[in-house]
């Protein structure tokens, strides 16, 4: 894929879960587009650094645990949006539940992975800006990249 | 003669809409035209329910009568 603007970059979820993590298995699911979505944010694994640091050498780094990482999109809050519903629910502490996310990049490309959110912080900034939110969601699993079209 | 179904009608539980399909529904409105996976999103995300939801007027009445006794 050549460089491009995230211009037309959706996300999406879906309160169903794969039986598999693989893409076939990810795109046969039903997913609800998030309106409203300003930027949808980073995400990506991570493994942390382990270093060991001997009497007589260089500090060793070895790799420790991977944690999938988290994203955290912004959106303009809209209680009529249902994707933003479906957000909202899975955010509640009593929500336990891990939910699919897709993400479709502007030229069709896919990302997918399983994730349980933690929050759904609105932001009430000045007179002249819109009411946003910034859900926490925390990945718990491989990100799946598809590069087939959506 | 129409084949009857086990699939359950399903209602808005409020005004929505799904920037996916670019559908709205308002409150009340039976969800037709939907996928099961659509329906099953808009249930868990408490927006759709095989209970139909009372008018407002209805719901208010039945909040004071159960209030009032």
């Amino acid at each position: 894929m050549s460089s491009t603007t995230a211009a037309g970059s959706k996300l999406a979820i879906s309160a169903g879960v794969p039986t598999a993590q693989t893409a076939a298995a990810y795109k046969i699911l039903t997913y609800t587009t998030v309106g409203g979505v300003e930027s949808i944010g980073g995400f990506g694994a991570s493994t942390e650094v382990v270093t060991f640091t001997p009497l007589d050498g260089p500090v060793e780094k070895y790799k420790g645990p991977t944690n999938y990482g988290q994203l955290s999109p912004t959106m303009k809050v809209d209680d009529a949006d249902a994707g933003q519903a479906l957000i909202q629910t899975a955010s509640l502490p009593t929500s336990l539940d891990l939910y699919a996310i897709r993400i479709t990049k502007p030229d069709g490309t896919l990302r997918f992975f399983q994730g349980r959110v933690f929050g759904f912080p609105e932001t009430i900034g000045a007179a002249n800006s819109i009411i946003t939110a910034a859900p926490a969601i925390e990945i718990n699993t491989v990100v799946i990249k598809d590069v087939a079209a959506a | 003669m129409a084949t009857k179904t086990d699939k359950k009608t399903h209602y808005a539980t409020r005004d929505f809409k799904d920037a996916g399909t670019t559908r709205f529904f308002e409150r009340g409105a039976e969800i037709t035209d939907a996928s099961d996976g659509e329906i099953a999103n808009y249930v868990a995300g408490g927006i759709a329910s095989t209970d139909k939801p009372k008018a407002p007027a209805e719901a208010e009445k039945a909040a004071l009568d159960a209030t009032l006794g």
